[in-house]
């Protein structure tokens, strides 16, 4: 389990993105003292800092920068400055990814998946009820069977398995999509999941992607 | 001013000292002076009088030719009495620190305005930075704690982030600095990005999307441009509701690389197409539902000069808006020099 330390100054933002984070399988600290920051954050010995920028007392271009200097764990960097600006100064003191805020939650865990992955700390792999799915090769197995998804079919897996256990709207889906420039409509997605059922069907998965009428759907 | 017109405006010391001549020279020949003697004297008197009006008018004449010539060169005519020297004598003297005196308070009254929009501009940007900390809050809390109404709540929170984006723009319109940042992206990218930002508003509206030949390339603000393609989407999906058809497409002109956007809506009537882009301007489709702010077009239009970015609307007969976004290509060339360096 990956484990995350969240840098946000606003107190229900930090407690709703540590219930987001938890939801979702990370192990999230959220420092509410920013007194002794970096050093803070170096002792959770965390895989991935969120941080605001703007936080009482010292900034967080000045925490990324001196982060940097001790550290290689990546950083993202939630702000509501988005300007071009403020994007070209985040990266050049060193942060890894930049979310704007409000930010939609599936943004927000996909960029979050996005950099674990760069930085080579999340497992290749991820296994759920005994399918195991490989978004690097872009596969699915089952007690030894092996099939092959298309980067779409792909795409709906690795929502599907961040968000085991709770159920995914087709708009999420699509959004899901849309953020990697798959900009598809409501057929295409039917088309894509029904390709998927038959493919997981086939190497012998039943009763695996279930369909909560009105809802959406979830494993 | 010529000898004539400065005359002219001394006709009562002229008038009353001619007339002083006369009555010495009639008081001389009354008194039984030569009648030579005394239109002598009168016209020595006279002689001595345009003499010195000459004199004074020559010494004048210099400041008030200056003030009129640099009065007509200048294009900030306020500015008049720091292009002048000091005259020598006592009416223009009093005249010229009149002048520099109420300059000088104009100077002043300017610089205390344009501070206080200044002011009021950074105002603008730090509350919107902070009011969108308790609106990606809201959302979270909407999202984490689903239920009946959290579909419509985000719908409204979404509204509220639109609008407060929309404010921040218009008060970087109205700045005189430039606050943006050129960069070289293709249209593809520009497109994607704000087909991104506005996917679960496209998605829910069942939007299609189509685009064309889009991987030419341009220099501009990603973030201003966000946020003009922004209003245009939304626009499109609201106004022309369900089965929406949103088109992107690229094209080069020989000065220029075109974006186009448009969609299969009701369209704008011909009769209120070239008042679309003005301030406060509610169309007819924009008042039957009374939806539009007037805003929306206005910041484009506004946010594209400022980028020197072409920006039109039309509506072809058959139906459907369709905008687009003339990119010089000079600003390329300045462009290039941010080259991107995000990684994505």
């Amino acid at each position: 389990m990956a484990k995350l330390v969240l840098v946000e100054d606003d107190e229900v933002l930090r407690r709703e993105l540590k219930l987001l984070l938890e939801t979702y399988g990370y192990e999230c600290a959220a420092p509410t003292d920013f007194c002794g920051m970096p050093e803070a954050i170096l002792r959770e010995n965390p895989d991935l800092v969120l941080l605001d920028l703007t936080l009482p007392g010292k900034d967080g271009y000045s925490i990324c920068r001196e982060l940097r200097l001790v550290s290689r764990v990546p950083v993202i960097v939630l702000t509501s400055r988005d300007t071009e600006a403020d994007e070209l100064l985040s990266m050049s003191f060193g942060a890894d990814d930049f979310i704007a805020k409000p930010f939609n939650r599936q943004i927000l865990l996909a960029h979050t998946a996005a950099v674990l992955k760069r930085s080579g700390l999340q497992a290749g792999s991820v296994t759920h009820r005994g399918v195991t799915f490989d978004p690097a090769r872009g596969t699915v197995a089952f007690e030894g069977r092996e099939a092959e998804l298309t980067k779409n079919e792909g795409k709906i897996l690795s929502l599907l398995f961040r968000s085991a256990g709770c159920v995914v709207s087709r708009e999420e889906l699509m959004n899901e999509l849309w953020q990697s420039d798959e900009f598809v409509d409501d057929n295409t997605l039917t088309v894509n999941m029904n390709r998927l059922r038959r493919k997981l069907e086939e190497i012998g998965v039943r009763d695996f992607l279930v369909t909560r009428r009105g809802k959406g759907y979830a494993i | 001013m010529s000898f004539l017109r400065f005359l002219g405006g001394k006709w009562l010391f002229l008038l009353v000292s001619l007339g002083t001549a006369l009555f010495c020279g009639m008081l001389l020949s009354g008194l039984g002076a030569d009648g030579y003697a005394a239109f002598f004297v009168s016209g020595v008197f006279v002689a001595g009088l345009l003499a010195a009006l000459l004199l004074e008018y020559l010494q004048k004449r210099r400041f008030y030719q200056e003030l009129a010539r640099n009065l007509q060169a200048i294009d900030r005519k306020y500015l008049l009495p720091d292009t002048l020297d000091e005259p020598d004598f006592p009416e223009g003297r009093l005249c010229w620190r009149a002048l520099c005196e109420a300059g000088k308070s104009m100077h002043d009254e300017v610089a205390a305005c344009r501070r206080a929009q200044e002011e009021y501009r950074e105002y603008v940007e730090t509350w919107v930075h902070e009011v969108k900390t308790p609106i990606a809050s809201a959302l979270l809390l909407v999202e984490n704690h689903p239920g009946e109404i959290s579909r419509p709540l985000t719908r409204e929170l979404r509204r509220i982030d639109a609008l407060v984006e929309q404010s921040m723009f218009y008060a970087r319109s109205r700045q005189v600095e430039k606050d943006f940042l050129l960069r070289r992206v293709t249209l593809g990218e520009l497109v994607s990005s704000v087909l991104r930002r506005n996917a679960d508003l496209l998605i829910e509206s069942r939007a299609a999307v189509e685009r064309e030949n889009l991987g030419l390339p341009v220099a501009a603000d990603q973030k201003w441009i966000d946020f003009i393609l922004t209003q245009l989407v939304t626009n499109a999906v609201k106004y022309a509701g369900e089965g929406l058809r949103l088109r992107f497409s690229g094209a080069e002109e020989p000065e220029c690389v075109v974006l186009t956007v448009s969609d299969n809506g009701p369209g704008i009537p011909p009769e209120d197409l070239p008042r679309v882009c003005d301030k406060g301007f509610t169309g007819q489709n924009g008042r039957s539902g009374s939806r539009a702010s007037g805003m929306g077009l206005y910041l484009c239009r506004v946010l594209c000069g400022k980028m020197e970015v072409g920006f039109s609307v039309a509506s072809p007969p058959g139906g459907g808006t369709s905008v687009s976004l003339r990119f010089p290509r000079s600003s390329l060339i300045e462009g290039v020099c941010y080259e991107s360096v995000r990684k994505r």
